[in-house]
Order: C-alpha cells, then sequence, then structure tokens
C-alpha cells in the first residue's frame, strides 16, 4: 500500500514537471504584474482583483472575439529587477501585452522596456512618466499623471478651505511633484505659502513638527506623504489637536489610509482620489461594478480596483473592436480612439500621450461619523480639463518642472 | 562520599583525562596534585557536570552523577570553588554571597550562615556593600571561599586557592582550610603548594596527576617514601 | 525660523515621548541580549504582536488599559513560549543560529498576522483620557505624550527595583556576566533565561501597546523597529539597561530637534549619532569592557 502511494506521488510528479515543461503557445492574452508582497500589497490587490473582475465580467458574456479571455498575474515585490524579470518572461512565453505596476519610478522602467520591444504596456498607477520619446507609442495608463491630483486639489483648496498654507512632503519625486502643483496654482490664486518641510519616507514621527505648524498658523497643511507616514501623521495631528484647528489637504488617499486613521480623518481633511464608489450614485454605469465586487468581498472596491479594471476592461474591448488579441498594430489604433464610459463617465485615453482623462475626486473625512466603509464624502469632482496640461506644454515640462528643481526649502 | 571510576574528559577532540580515577571519604581533605595543564581542573569540572566526561562514572552518595547538569549537583551538596574565582564582579559582596545561599534559602537560616562566614572572613564584612569586582585579589579569594561554603556544601571542591597570593594572604587562606577542616569539612583541593598542603591535616590523601592520569596516592607519610617518583611527576625539589 | 521656548519646550516634551518608546524597546532588546547572548531579530516583530494584541483585547473588552496589560501578558507568554520550545535548543551553538531563528520569526509572524487580519491596518484610538492636549497660550501640553513619559518613568524605575531588589533580578544580573558560576551555585539559569526573554519581549510589546494609536498598526510595523533598537543598545553599550535608557532618551531628542532643525536628516540622525557615539566611545555609553 505504501508503496502504491509513493508510486503514485512520483507519477503525478512526473506529470507536473511535463505539464511544466512543455511549451505552450501564449499562456494567456495579458500578462500582469502588481508588488503583491511589498508594502503597498493592499493596493496591488486591489488592482488586481480589478483585473479578475473585468475578466470575469468578459468571460461571463462569452469572452473576447468569442473566446474566453486569459490572464497571468504576477507578483513584482514593489522591485524594478523583479518586475522587469517578470515582464520579460511574461513576453519570452508569447505573451505581447503586459500590465500592471504600482510605484512611479518602475512604471517608468516597465514602460521603457515595453516600447523599446514593441509590448503594448498597460500601467494603471500614479506615475509621473516622462514625456516625449520615452513615453512612446506602446505605453497606456488607466492611473493618472501625479501633477494632476496635487493640482485638482489645489485649485480646491484655493476656493475653500483658504489662502494662506505650509506643506509637509515625502522627500522624492512624488511628494516634490505635488509641491509643485501647490506652489504654480498658489501664485494664481493669490495663496500665501508660509514654509514646507520634507521628510523622508519611513517617517514615524510628526508629533516634532507640530509646534513649528502651530506657530505659522496656515489655514491648511498640505499632507504630501502616503502609506504609514500618512496614517501616522493624520494621527498624530489628530492627537495633538493640530487638524482640530488646521485644514489637512492630502494630495493622495486612499481607503484603508481613512479606515487606519479612524475617527483622526475627520472633517477637517480633504483627500483627492481618482476614485470612490459611493460615485455609483452619480454614475449608475458604475453600480454592478460595486455591487458585485461588494458581494464577493464583503466591502467596497477602492480607486486602484477602479483603475486595474479599466486597464483591463478597455484592452478587452480594443481587442474586440481591432478583431485580434495579438495584433498591436491594430489594438493599438482601437486603444487611440476608443471611447469608455464605466465607472466615472465618459473617457478616453489622450492620444498624444496615452494618459486616461482622469476626474479628480476630491473627499472629506467623516471622523467619528464614518461606519463600516462609509468613509469620506465626495464634496467635489475636479475635471481633467482644469489638471491635464496641454500636451506640448507636458513635454516640455515648462510649467512645473522649473519650479520642481528648485523648491523653497530645500 | 564520591567515586570516580575511570572517566575519560574530552574538550572537542582533544582527549584530557585518561581513566582517572579517585575516592573522597566523609570528612578527608584530598589533594591534586600535578604540574599545570595535567587536567586537575578538569577533574573538578567533570564531576561536577561543567564538562561531563565521555566515559565512566561518577558516584556521590550512591548515586550515578555522571553529566548531572551543574545546579542539580550544588542542590545535592557540592560545591565548586573555581581557580579563576569568578566573582560576579556586578554584583555587591553581599549578593554574591546572597546568590550562593539562594539555592537552600529554605533549609537554612540565611542571617546565621551570613554570620558563620563572617566569622570566617571578618573582612568580607567591612566591604558588604562594595562591588565584587573591585575587591582585592585576596578578598576576591576570600568572598568566592565564603561563597562556596555559605550554603553547608558537604564536598567542597577547591581549585588553587592560594594562586597569585601575597605570602601573607596565602597563610590566612591555609589557616581557614585548617579551620574548615577541623569543623568536619569534607574538602577535595587542588593545590601546587606542597608544603603548605601537607600542613593542612593528618587526615589527608592525595592523588599525583600526569597527562590525565594518577600516577600515585597515598598519605603524605607514602609520598614521602618514593619522593623522587613525586619530585619528577612534579618538576620540583621538595 | 525663530525658536521661541515654547517651541523649543515642545520639541523636548515630543523628543521624550518618542525616546519612551525607543526606552521601552531597547531596554528588553538590552536584556535579551545580555542575559541570553541572543541578538533578537524578532524584536520589533514583537512590538508589532503587542500592537496587535492590544488592537484585539480592546475589541473584546473596550478599555485600553485592560487592553494593555493584556496584550503585554498574552505577547510575552508567546516569547516565553518560543523560547522554551525553539530558541533554547540553540543555546551554546554559534551565535548566529539563535540569531537566524529570531530572523525566521521576524518573517513567518508578520505573514501569519496578515492571514488573520488582512492587509488594511488596525485602529487602536487613544484611550479618551488621554485624547487630546492642553494649550497654554501656543504651547501644547500633549496629554498622551506626557503618559508616555511617566510610563517610561515607571516602568525603568520598576525595572531598577526588580533587578535590583528581587531575587530573580539578581540572578539575571549575575547570569548577564556569568552563566555558568550561577549555574554553579545551585541556580537554573535555563528557568531564568525563559524569565529574561520574557521580560524583554514584554517591554517590546509595550512599547507596540503605546505605540498603537500614534502609527499605522500593520503586520510589518516592526520591521524598521528592530534597527533601531539595535541603535540604541549600541549608542547605551551592548548588555547595559541604564545604557538602553540614556540612549533611548538622548536619540529622542536628536530625532526631535533635527525634524524642526533639518527634517530631511531625520531618519538619518539616528545612524550618526550612534556612528558618532561609536567614535569617541566604541563600547558604548556604559557598555563593559570584556563579559564572559
Ligand atoms: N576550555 C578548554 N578547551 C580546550 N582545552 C582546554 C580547556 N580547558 C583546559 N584545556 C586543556 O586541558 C588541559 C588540562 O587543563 P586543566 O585541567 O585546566 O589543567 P590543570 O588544572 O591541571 O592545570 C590543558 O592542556 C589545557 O590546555
Ligand atoms: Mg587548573
Amino acid at each position: 500500500m505504501k508503496r502504491f502511494l509513493v508510486l503514485t506521488l512520483l507519477a503525478g510528479l512526473c506529470a507536473m514537471a511535463f505539464a511544466s515543461a512543455a511549451p505552450a503557445a501564449a499562456p494567456a492574452d495579458v500578462g500582469w504584474e502588481f508588488p503583491l508582497s511589498g508594502p503597498y500589497g493592499f493596493y496591488a490587490e486591489e488592482m488586481k482583483r480589478g483585473v479578475e473582475m473585468a475578466v470575469d465580467e468578459w468571460n461571463a458574456k462569452g469572452g473576447v472575439l468569442g473566446k474566453p479571455v486569459k490572464v497571468l498575474i504576477r507578483d513584482s515585490e514593489l522591485k524594478a529587477d523583479v518586475a522587469l524579470r517578470r515582464m520579460k518572461e511574461f513576453v519570452d512565453s508569447g505573451i505581447p501585452i503586459i500590465g500592471g505596476n504600482l510605484g512611479g519610478g518602475i512604471s517608468m522602467v516597465i514602460n521603457q522596456w515595453a516600447n523599446k520591444n514593441k509590448v503594448l504596456y498597460m500601467s494603471t498607477c500614479h506615475n509621473s512618466l516622462g514625456q516625449g520619446p520615452d513615453w512612446g507609442y506602446y505605453g497606456f495608463t488607466t492611473g493618472i499623471k501625479s501633477y494632476m491630483t496635487g493640482a485638482a486639489l489645489a485649485d480646491f483648496a484655493f476656493e475653500k478651505l483658504g489662502k494662506k498654507w505650509m506643506v509637509i512632503a515625502a522627500d522624492y519625486r512624488w511628494g516634490h511633484d505635488q509641491v509643485a502643483a501647490f506652489l504654480v496654482k498658489s501664485k494664481a490664486a493669490g495663496g500665501e505659502f508660509v514654509g514646507a518641510i520634507y521628510t523622508p519616507i519611513g517617517t514615524r514621527d510628526f508629533s516634532a513638527y507640530v509646534p513649528q505648524i502651530l506657530a505659522k498658523k496656515p489655514d491648511f497643511l498640505v499632507l504630501s506623504v502616503f502609506g504609514s507616514d500618512l496614517v501616522a501623521a493624520i494621527k498624530q495631528f489628530g492627537e495633538l489637536g493640530l487638524s482640530q484647528r488646521i485644514k489637512l489637504a492630502l494630495p493622495k488617499t486612499a481607503m484603508p489610509i481613512m479606515k487606519e486613521c479612524g475617527s483622526a480623518y475627520n472633517e477637517n481633511v480633504y483627500g483627492a482620489v481618482t476614485w470612490y464608489w459611493t460615485l455609483y450614485k452619480k454614475y449608475p454605469n458604475a453600480k454592478p461594478f460595486v455591487d458585485a465586487y461588494m458581494k464577493k468581498f464583503n466591502r467596497p472596491p477602492d480607486a486602484d480596483t477602479d483603475s486595474g479594471y479599466v486597464g483591463a476592461q478597455t484592452l478587452f474591448m480594443a481587442m474586440e473592436k481591432a478583431g485580434t488579441r495579438t495584433d498591436l498594430a491594430k489594438i493599438i489604433p482601437a486603444l487611440e480612439n476608443l471611447k469608455w464610459d464605466l465607472n466615472q463617465g465618459p473617457e478616453h485615453f489622450r492620444k498624444c500621450d496615452h494618459v486616461r482623462t482622469q476626474t479628480v475626486v476630491i473627499l472629506q473625512g467623516r471622523g467619528a461619523k464614518a461606519k463600516g466603509w462609509d468613509l469620506a464624502t465626495v464634496i467635489a469632482e475636479v475635471p481633467p480639463s482644469k489638471t491635464m496640461l496641454p500636451c506640448d506644454v507636458d513635454r516640455a515640462d515648462s510649467v512645473y518642472g522649473p519650479i520642481r528643481n528648485k523648491l523653497p526649502g530645500k | 562520599m564520591l567515586k570516580v571510576e575511570n572517566i575519560n574528559t574530552y574538550y572537542g577532540s582533544s582527549h584530557i583525562l585518561h581513566g582517572v580515577s579517585l575516592e573522597v571519604h566523609p570528612g578527608e581533605v584530598v589533594v591534586l596534585f600535578g604540574r599545570n595543564g595535567v587536567g586537575k581542573t578538569t577533574t573538578l569540572k567533570s564531576i561536577m557536570g561543567i564538562q561531563p566526561p565521555k566515559n565512566g562514572r561518577i558516584i556521590y552518595k550512591g548515586e550515578d552523577i555522571t553529566g548531572r547538569a551543574p545546579y542539580l549537583n550544588v542542590r545535592k551538596g557540592l560545591a565548586i570553588i573555581p581557580e579563576d574565582r569568578r566573582i560576579i564582579p556586578n554584583l555587591t559582596v553581599e549578593e554574591n554571597l546572597q546568590l550562593g545561599i539562594l539555592h537552600k534559602k529554605k533549609q537554612l537560616n540565611v542571617s546565621e550562615q551570613f554570620d558563620m562566614v563572617f566569622d570566617y572572613f571578618p573582612k568580607l564584612k567591612l566591604r558588604v556593600k562594595q562591588l565584587g569586582g573591585s575587591l582585592s585579589g585576596g578578598e576576591q579569594q576570600m568572598l568566592t571561599i565564603a561563597r562556596g561554603l555559605i550554603s553547608n556544601p558537604e564536598l567542597m571542591m577547591i581549585d588553587e586557592p592560594t594562586e597569585g597570593l601575597a605570602p601573607l594572604i596565602v597563610e590566612e587562606i591555609a589557616e581557614i582550610l585548617r579551620r574548615l577542616q577541623r569543623h568536619g569539612a569534607t574538602i577535595l583541593l587542588v593545590e601546587q603548594n606542597y608544603d603548605l598542603t601537607i600542613s593542612l591535616s593528618e587526615n589527608l590523601r592525595a592523588y599525583v596527576l600526569e597527562k590525565g592520569q594518577v600516577k600515585l596516592s597515598g598519605t603524605p607519610a607514602e609520598l614521602r617514601a618514593c619522593q623522587d617518583e613525586v619530585e619528577q611527576c612534579l618538576g620540583v625539589k621538595l | 525660523m525663530e525658536l521661541s521656548w515654547e517651541i523649543i519646550l515642545m520639541q523636548v516634551i515630543m523628543g521624550l515621548a518618542l525616546g519612551a518608546i525607543y526606552v521601552l524597546l531597547a531596554s528588553g532588546l538590552s536584556i535579551i541580549f545580555g542575559l541570553l547572548d541572543v541578538l533578537n531579530f524578532a524584536h520589533g516583530t514583537f512590538y508589532m504582536l503587542g500592537a496587535y494584541a492590544t488592537f484585539v483585547a480592546i475589541s473584546l473588552c473596550g478599555n485600553f488599559w485592560v487592553g494593555i496589560i493584556a496584550a503585554v501578558i498574552i505577547v510575552s507568554l508567546i516569547g516565553a513560549l518560543f523560547e522554551m520550545t525553539l530558541l533554547k535548543r540553540l543555546y551554546g551553538t554559534d551565535q548566529i543560529y539563535p540569531l537566524l531563528m529570531c530572523f525566521g520569526l521576524s518573517i513567518f509572524l508578520p505573514d501569519i498576522i496578515k492571514m488573520i487580519f488582512g492587509l488594511v491596518g488596525k485602529v487602536v484610538d487613544y484611550p479618551s483620557l488621554l485624547q487630546g492636549a492642553t494649550f497654554v497660550d501656543n504651547l501644547i501640553l500633549p496629554k498622551y505624550r506626557i503618559f508616555l513619559v511617566v510610563l517610561m518613568a515607571v516602568v525603568l524605575l520598576a525595572l531598577y527595583l526588580f533587578m535590583k531588589k528581587t531575587s530573580i533580578g539578581m540572578i539575571i544580573r549575575a547570569a548577564t556576566r556569568d552563566r555558568l558560576m550561577v549555574n554553579c551555585l545551585g541556580i537554573n539559569v535555563s528557568r531564568v533565561w525563559t524569565v529574561g526573554f520574557m521580560l524583554g519581549v514584554g517591554l517590546a510589546a509595550l512599547a507596540g501597546a503605546v505605540a498603537a494609536p500614534m502609527v499605522q498598526t500593520i503586520p510589518n510595523m516592526g520591521d524598521e523597529m528592530t534597527i533601531e533598537a539595535f541603535v540604541v543598545v549600541v549608542i547605551g553599550g551592548l548588555g547595559s539597561l541604564g545604557g538602553a535608557a540614556l540612549g533611548g532618551l538622548i536619540l529622542g531628542q536628536v530625532v526631535s530637534f533635527v525634524s524642526l532643525l533639518a527634517p530631511d536628516w531625520s531618519n538619518v540622525s539616528i545612524f550618526l549619532t550612534m556612528a558618532l557615539i561609536l567614535v569617541l566611545r566604541p563600547r558604548g555609553l556604559f557598555g563593559e569592557e570584556g563579559r564572559d
């Protein structure tokens, strides 16, 4: 009996080895990768779920071009080298379209590689992808350009929160982008800038900044940090009474941030996102998406779920329209001409740089009034026309670039 | 009381004790002689369980204690007073002594025991609050004996108590040993100072070790009979 | 910017509170290293467990104080279990093995916590009694921070009394210097090791429990804490409790004032402080010359 078991086991193992060694024709239509195991695991998981929902939706109605679509999803560990290796593995196995990732720098590396190797790349994150040749013909994004959220929030803040402002920014490109956006908008809106503090990523204690901020008495404080840093800052500013006196403006927020801050995420906290689930009340097309997600995961989707979902959706729509799942010469023009109306009204990819015409949503915290995942109130939507710079300006980087390269207080 | 039967002890792969056997009877002073490095300390460590022998047996009060953990042996009445003294430097004199009696706290009257050791070592009484590390060499030697003595051990293994001490202090220590012996203590002593040792007691037996083996043994009188051999073993003129 | 006395005073208070967390964490690490010679690479993991245990305990009983106490007890017991079942086997081997065992735990436990509690962090609220701050003009006196400083003082005092006045404390101090001799005085040192490990881990858990309201409570929250606690211990001198306390307080002030004057240096400053102190005093502030 024992012998039999061992033999079966061996046979099984051999079969498995053979199965994986056998060269298969393109194992999937699209290869996705997200940093599932890194510190941004939550956001990566949301993007992944968005992709999977799009796949399920298409396959439930018969797939793309009459055949089920198949995607592969891998972990890129928030490391550029791993991300690149995974992408190459996809391409080597015959997959012509890749997507995903999180982290502007990594996205940029993948994009350059994709363009050099003529592979279609669908990015799903906030990024500062270079303009011109390196954001080439083969790259698209359903995320957003970094400066857009800052610009949208700044427009809102100078109108509604006050004129005197101060900023705490994470000391790297994304954080600097936000400061630049606020400085530009401040000039136009007659704002009064009273100081900037740059903190390294991984700062856990923000209490030490409180005395100087209170001494300067700004109307609002731009808090351009993310992840653990942001949660710590909001909790500590709540504890120390700062956010009772001064409004906080977050160029990027997300549901876990709001959730983890608890009651400290109060009515004085304003944050920008690319999408929020209660928008389904305004955009009925989003309702099935939200409902399906709720049913499956018992909570609403986040903005990154939408990026992943729209990324996969638009790829499948373009394949269907182009009549091919592999011929990029047809799929890319189809994407360029695609118009869709999914979670946030009519949208498309801007032809010059393949960036999604993303509307920025401004959320106000609910503090102790938050219930379950009803964490914030949508109080404004800023259309892309107010935040996206024209393509030629973007390419020259003439608006934000000079400011970002000479930030005050640096 | 103690019977060591043919033990072989190693440090890693180096074979130090080659079948050492010895015996200690109650009330006796048994001395281990031998040149530096022959394995006297190792013998004590083997008995105590610090460096258990690979084979052979150690019988203590009729019980096989080979390889048993030191703290269990101590609880059965063994005490070791090591040659390097091992005073805990960051503890006071008082605490060093308390450490010695902790395992017998329930059976003994602690303050009586303190009085007893202070009677032996009046100098220590003046230093109770001083850190062990700040004592002089002689004081440290007294403290290490006191620390072993305070729990009323049944067999004290004392390793080179006079090593490196000034002659006056050596005599003081010798006097203490004589006094202990008079009070009926059983002692297994390692000592280089032959004359001093012989003067300790008439109820004394000695083993002479060479290269990890017992070469000679007997009472002082018996050893005197083969003085040449002893001199050769120890490398000194007696 | 002008440095008013209020700003300086507040900066000192914030620094003390920051230092309090360092002191709790590092004194635990120091006890474990001093006694067991184990570089506890899972120290930050126990800090994280302290935060999660607090969260669980508060969800069950609704009281912050009960939550903290329960967390410290639970995590200490987990630590004892780990020491008795896994770590103990590796004593006497090369130092690298216990270190690797702890390192393994620091990878394994956060993943377990991730599986149980999910990717979204948990909220531990400030106790209502200590929420907010007292404002005197522009001077903020944050209640919770002041509590942290008081807590640190109380814990240090308790630790001091425990070490100085109890038999176990005395044994721990002695075994830190010469465990073999302690064994040869009839004391079962391995039991003391378990107590010492529990104590060290309990202090880490306490640090995590009281830090939980102030930081993001996620499975990986302890990752950098291990390193920072090591920095404190190195500054103070390996195995010295007083050193861990002084080192923690110094680092708290350094981070606080660097945050004010040169914020982009705040993370690096602790390593620079360590380097500086090691250059001036290679053994750290209270380090002893040689140990057994
Ligand atoms: N810890 C140890 N590791 C390896 N060898 C040792 C150790 N201790 C002692 N030795 C060796 O064992 C031999 C006997 O040492 P020891 O018993 O201390 O001699 P004695 O006490 O007779 O002077 C010596 O050769 C010494 O070098
Ligand atoms: Mg010796």
